[in-house]
């Protein structure tokens, strides 16, 4: 079935029909939704909760835009509020900003991450939000920057500024490991 | 290592050059060691980035279509209402703007007077009225 034919489907009524809309885009909101917020419970309730606000609103989907980037839309406006909150609670209750460059292993410990992806990644996750986003979406989900600048819906020049910056920092935070002497 | 050839380097990566902005780059690269292996490394975060595999845990689709099925059931209800209540209020809002714009209309037709207070037909009390009404009072 085509995608155009499982909405059909859907909003005649065969709420099962979803499940394959699921199976096709589950690795792509993933990818949006861990680069944004790292492995664990709030990414699986964000990716979940992707899908299911889709779900409510596909009358509301016409079709302008693929149902991947709709999702991406979705998963990145839902993955920066699940930051925000984040933010908050840790203000709330006075906790100290979470270091998340602490993740980030010693370099000279080879052995304590699994390749230079997922450094990279964990890199990305020490990005403030706004940086994070155009990160996750140009150079891990592979969008051009005219794409991330409608998902994100900023002016191409912000993406770009932002982008560029981003590089350079992601670059200071990994020279340890991609610098001379090291891969 | 040249700041201005860095920038242009980043800028390679996302934007599309000029035909001498890249003729520019390509000599910096060829004269440059440093921006040579400044070019190598943020193509390797960037490749190292495009590659990752990241997967929700087994049993999403399960997930997502059990709280699919519970939304049907329960929040649907208060979904519904909500959707109703806003779709309801949308003509009433209108109605009553409408509604307000013909009487200030015709407050101002009727008191000749571009104000506000003829705009929501205020009675024009002045100081001497007030006086006047307060004299022939302690008159009688």
């Amino acid at each position: 079935m085509t995608d155009a034919e499982i909405i059909k489907s859907v909003r005649n009524g065969d709420q099962e029909a979803f499940r394959e809309l699921v199976k096709r885009y589950e690795s792509r909101v993933a990818a949006t939704v861990i680069g944004m917020l790292g492995p664990g419970p709030d990414a699986e309730d964000v990716g979940q909760d992707t899908f299911i606000r889709f779900y409510r609103h596909l009358d509301q989907y016409r079709g302008e835009s693929s149902i991947a980037t709709y999702l991406t839309r979705i998963a990145i406006n839902l993955s920066l509020n699940a930051l925000k909150r984040r933010k908050r609670q840790r203000t709330l209750f006075l906790e100290k900003p979470v270091d998340e460059a602490i993740d980030i292993p010693d370099p000279d410990a080879t052995d304590a991450y699994d390749g230079e992806s997922e450094l990279v990644q964990q890199a990305i996750r020490t990005l403030e939000p706004k940086f994070r986003a155009v990160v996750v979406l140009r150079l891990m989900r592979g969008y051009t920057t005219k794409e991330t600048a409608d998902i994100l819906k900023l002016p191409l020049g912000t993406v770009l500024s932002r982008l560029a910056r981003a590089q350079n920092k992601l670059k200071e935070i990994l020279s340890p490991y991609f610098g001379e002497g090291h891969g | 290592m040249d700041k201005k050839m860095h920038k242009l380097l980043i800028r390679s990566f996302d934007e599309a050059l000029s035909v001498d902005e890249q003729q520019a780059l390509q000599r910096a690269l060829e004269n440059s060691p440093a921006l040579q292996d400044e070019k190598t490394r943020l193509q390797r975060i960037r490749t190292a980035a495009s590659q990752s595999q990241i997967t929700f845990s087994p049993g999403f689709a399960d997930n997502v279509m059990r709280k699919v099925r519970q939304s049907g059931e329960s929040n649907g209800l208060a979904e519904s209402f909500f959707d109703t209540l806003v779709a309801g209020f949308r003509p009433v809002l209108i109605g009553a703007v409408v509604v307000m714009i013909a009487l200030i209309s015709l407050n101002l037709i009727r008191s000749d007077s571009l104000s506000l207070s003829g705009a929501f037909a205020e009675p024009t009390v002045t100081l001497e009225d007030a006086y006047e009404s307060t004299y022939a009072m302690n008159l009688e």
